[in-house]
């Protein structure tokens, strides 16, 4: 560019062109050190780049990047068929297996993870089929565009990848069919910048079998009523696969609204059911459909709950997680389902009973394979890949005022959490769930030795469960929060205080601490 | 006070200058070396920008929506930032150094992006700190532009400034799509050539640009207050006003490119994957027509070149509501959309400079950039509500006939404006 301009080197007004350090020699200097100092940049980024391309992949990297290159003390592992089944899903503790699918058989502990030599965002698995969306460092393609950075990953039960499709956008969701015939991808594809506030969705059909795309959603004709519609904003996300196939449920989106698609891979056509379902699952025996129903939220931040749709009687039950969370619910049963919130793996009852219970520490995109268990491929082989973090001893107390108190008046929580066991435990997290019609007031870390918390929030200003969390709490160190509520009317006010943390915890009953405290009306 | 316009006196400065038509653009040292500042300083930029979306996205769980809204925080956040650094560049009469304090904050985001890894609470911080030194040196750095170059060369200047600046938000998308297909997944390799360009940016602006000498230089006892009030002023100066209702009532009604991109895409069905492409296409036209626009806006008029533009723009969107031609309207709309950048961009800056004094051009020109990017974003909740709630051609046409309006509107404040002060003299040159 530079050789298309002529440059007018005079400056005009420059006080210093009279002196004695004419300006041509002091630029000339000035050009020495300049070139000195991006000589010494470029060698560095040079020498960095090529540092990462010979590099051994061992090194953590951000990315979570589809296969991964094992060495000759990690064994091969694989799905088999027979036994209780299998949950697959991202691991996200950090270190070495950060973002590697890992499994632990169905129904038994959270440890060990066996780790699988692939890096997934999203995973999901059925019969002989597996469906990984993972980042592929930028590959030039026509097919997905100029450049996609994600790809979608086909592989069987021994996670060796059998095909691998470009993906255009950040990987949402992943589905594979009972039978593992297809799946099924969706992405958020966006223009060059997220400041817009327009986002779209991109939701693929793949073959497993051959690893062709069978289509994107928006090809397929839609039917409401009886008649096609047709918009230019339709956005296409959440697929879940009926037994057969064939037939799957799905998200669109247009005006504003969203609604349950019914869908035939064959015809090529979806037909409209009901409005406001996103992320539709289907339950194991079919009956059902477990789905994120929205409830408020403006400016773009969406307020969702998870419902249950019977799809005999098209009643919808509320379940009883009351946070915001935005995933696609996975079966763990015909009884319960199983999600993640980002950080962790939840479980609940599907009718609406009971409470959210914590399935899994730093885990995302679960799986439940109901019809294969994990074993090495080859029994005599060395013991396969595990990650095992050694057991903590979390405990919790609780103490508050008087038990009876009068309306109006201020009642604390202090909460206490001690790591009882011999190793520091890592991302506690305190979670205090109380009854609605109570004036929140401050919550705050009175103490901590040997540490510093994060802080503490209640996520929606419309729940009740309030939580802190704090990096690690070293071994025989104590934490403290104090938590003020106001009861506004008369009544008995239950608190429940659990602490959670990354390793297993050797003894769990005194993880959580419950009590109840008797407001009465002044007179 | 001062001249919003006058091309016969830009004519008689062009014909004193000797420059022939054909003659290759004359800048000073400073706007060059700024330029080249910006070019290595915006490879660096977008090389992050292209990848960090998704691991927000990803690693926050957040919706792209819920995205734009932190987004909209932090464009507000270096909003103030900007107008608070301007006037305390022009206070101090520092502007390089108000500058190279933007420029460093950015290199010591990429500093942080290395060290915070993928911790999401640390990466929303490093983005905000790299956003707050974009707010603080974008208003220095015009005016040093506009103070290093005579008064008639003014929109020449930003052209060849902006020209640059477009070439580096082109070289950093593909640099770093390239250096992911050298070394998949290495993340930390971009961080770290993101930042050697960024300070490679720094060292250009360290060494080689001055502060401009002000002619109340050499009477210092009469200098004026430079304060938070007086920029607060400048909203009454004649021509100023002017500008800010100007920039901002076009802002309104200007379809962000992102929109723009979107609405190509639903129309002519095309794969995602290729929304780079079409960002390349625009910033090429842009790079290769911003130097020609801002000749141009010196020698027939800037106001007439600004207008021009968003005649461009209004062609853009007649496109998009025509009914589907073929892919000559997606090349055409970009071809369009190029144009109107390269004929408004800097030429805005450059209207600005001319009706500014040189103690407060700095603060003046933060005010009348937040003028115009508030107003932008506030357009973009807007056209997202109108194609969420009625539809993307009912959102358009809006757009068309607010833009419509906007127009009508600059061309009677710019004519009135050139009838109030064409017989009063400028106050420089």
């Amino acid at each position: 560019m530079s050789s298309l301009l002529r440059v007018d080197f005079r400056r005009p007004g420059s006080p210093r062109a009279a002196g004695a350090d004419s300006p041509t020699r002091r630029t000339l200097s000035r050009g020495w050190l300049f070139a000195l100092f991006a000589v010494v940049c470029v060698v560095i980024s040079v020498a960095y780049v090529a540092w990462s391309i010979v590099r051994p992949g061992s090194v953590e990297r951000l990315a979570v990047s589809g296969p991964v290159v094992t060495g000759a003390d990690e064994p091969g592992v694989a799905l088999v068929a027979g036994g209780p089944g299998t949950v697959l899903f991202q691991n996200t503790i950090a270190g070495e297996f950060a973002g590697r699918v890992a499994m632990v058989p169905l129904g038994g502990r959270e440890w060990p993870r066996n780790m699988a030599p692939l890096g997934c965002m999203r995973v999901h698995f059925a019969a002989d089929r597996g469906l990984c969306l993972a980042e592929d460092g930028g590959t030039f393609s026509l097919d997905g565009g100029i450049f996609s950075t994600h790809a979608a990953y086909v592989f069987g039960p021994d996670f060796q990848v059998l095909h691998a499709l470009p993906l255009n956008g950040v990987p949402s969701r992943a589905r594979v069919s009972p039978d593992g015939r297809y799946g099924a991808t969706t992405s958020f594809v966006s223009g060059h910048s997220y400041a817009d506030g327009s986002f779209s969705t991109e939701t693929m059909l793949i073959d497993l079998t051959s690893g062709a795309k069978l289509g994107n959603l928006e090809e397929f004709a839609v039917l409401r009523d009886g008649q096609r519609i047709e918009a230019e904003d339709f956005n296409f996300w959440g697929v879940t696969f009926a037994s057969d196939s064939n037939r799957f449920y799905a998200t669109l989106a247009t005006g504003g609204q969203t609604y349950l698609i019914e869908g035939d891979v064959g015809a090529r056509q979806l037909r409209v059911l009901r409005e406001n379902v996103e992320c539709p699952s289907l339950s194991p025996d079919g009956t059902r459909l477990a789905f994120k129903k929205r409830v408020g939220g403006d400016f773009g931040v969406a307020v969702w709950r998870f419902h249950v749709l019977d799809l005999t009687t098209m009643k919808e039950t509320p379940l009883t997680e009351t946070r915001s969370i935005d995933d696609q619910i996975e079966w763990l049963d015909d009884g319960r389902v199983l999600y993640g919130d980002g950080w962790h793996l939840w479980s609940m009852p599907a009718d609406g009973s009971g409470t959210p219970h914590r399935f899994m520490s730093d885990a995302n995109s679960p799986a439940v394979v109901r019809t294969a268990s994990l074993r090495a491929s080859e029994p005599e082989q060395a013991p396969v890949k595990n990650l095992t973090l050694p057991s903590i001893d979390l405990a919790v107390a609780v103490s508050t005022g008087p038990e009876d108190i009068a309306v109006g008046e201020d009642i604390t929580y202090t909460v206490t959490v001690t790591n009882e066991g011999a190793v520091d435990a890592t991302g506690l997290l305190v979670e205090q769930i109380l009854p609605e019609g109570l004036n929140f007031g401050e919550v705050r870390t009175v103490s901590l030795t040997n540490g510093s918390s994060y802080g503490c929030s209640s996520q929606y200003p419309e729940e009740t469960r309030v939580t802190c969390d704090t990096p690690v709490l070293p071994s025989g160190a104590s934490w403290t929060i104090a938590l003020t509520v106001k009861p506004g009317a008369a009544g008995t006010i239950k608190h429940q205080a659990t602490v959670y943390a990354t390793e297993p915890d050797a003894n769990p009953e005194n993880d959580s601490v419950k009590t109840k405290i008797v407001a009465t009306a002044v007179e | 006070m001062y001249q919003i316009e006058n091309s016969g006196q830009v004519l008689k400065a062009r014909t004193k200058a000797g420059a022939s038509r054909w003659s290759w653009p004359r800048v000073s040292r400073t706007v060059l070396f700024l330029g080249l500042t910006s070019l290595f300083t915006d490879i660096s930029s977008e090389m992050v920008s292209t990848i960090l979306p998704l691991y927000l996205v990803f690693g926050l769980q957040l919706t792209p929506l819920a995205f734009g809204v932190i987004d909209g925080l932090y464009l507000g956040a270096a909003a103030l930032v900007r107008v608070v650094a301007g006037v305390w560049a022009d206070r101090s009469r520092r502007l390089k150094e108000v500058a190279v304090a933007g420029y460093a904050l950015s290199a010591v985001s990429r500093v942080g992006l290395l060290v915070a890894g993928s911790v999401w609470t640390a990466l929303v911080g490093i983005v905000l700190i790299d956003r707050l030194g974009k707010g603080i040196r974008t208003a220095p750095r015009d005016a040093l532009i506009s103070l290093s170059s005579p008064q008639a060369g003014l929109a020449t200047a930003f052209g060849v400034h902006r020209a640059l600046d477009t070439a580096g938000a082109m070289v950093g998308p593909l640099l770093a799509f390239g250096l992911l297909a050298l070394t998949p997944g290495s993340y930390d390799a971009i961080f770290v050539v993101s930042l050697c360009t960024a300070l490679i940016g720094l060292g250009i602006l360290t060494l080689f640009v001055e502060n401009q000498p002000l002619p109340q230089d050499d009477a210092a006892a009469e200098q004026p207050v430079v304060s938070l009030r007086a920029a607060a002023q400048l909203v009454y100066a004649p021509g100023f006003g002017r500008l800010l209702i100007i920039g901002a009532a076009l802002g309104l009604a200007t379809m962000s490119d992102g929109f723009l991109y979107l609405t190509l895409q639903r129309r002519l069905d095309f794969n995602i994957g290729f929304f780079p492409l079409l960002y390349v296409a625009t910033a090429l036209i842009f790079m290769l027509l911003a130097v020609p626009a801002g000749r141009l806006a010196d020698r027939i008029g800037r106001g007439r070149v600004f207008v021009g533009g968003y005649v461009l723009l209004l062609g853009v969107y007649a496109l998009l509501l025509l009914p589907w031609l073929g892919t000559a309207q997606v090349v055409v709309s970009l071809g369009l959309l190029g144009a109107y950048y390269a004929a408004t961009d800097g030429v805005l800056m450059a209207l600005g400079s001319a009706v500014l004094p040189e103690e407060l051009r700095t603060s003046g020109l933060a005010l009348l950039t937040t003028a115009t990017s508030l107003a932008r974003l506030a357009a973009s909740v807007v056209f997202g509500l109108l194609w969420t709630w009625r539809g993307l051609e009912v959102a358009v046409a809006v757009f068309a006939v607010g833009l419509l309006a906007a127009m009508l509107l600059t061309m009677v404040v710019l004519i009135r404006g050139k009838v109030r002060v064409s017989d009063v003299q400028p106050a420089t040159s």
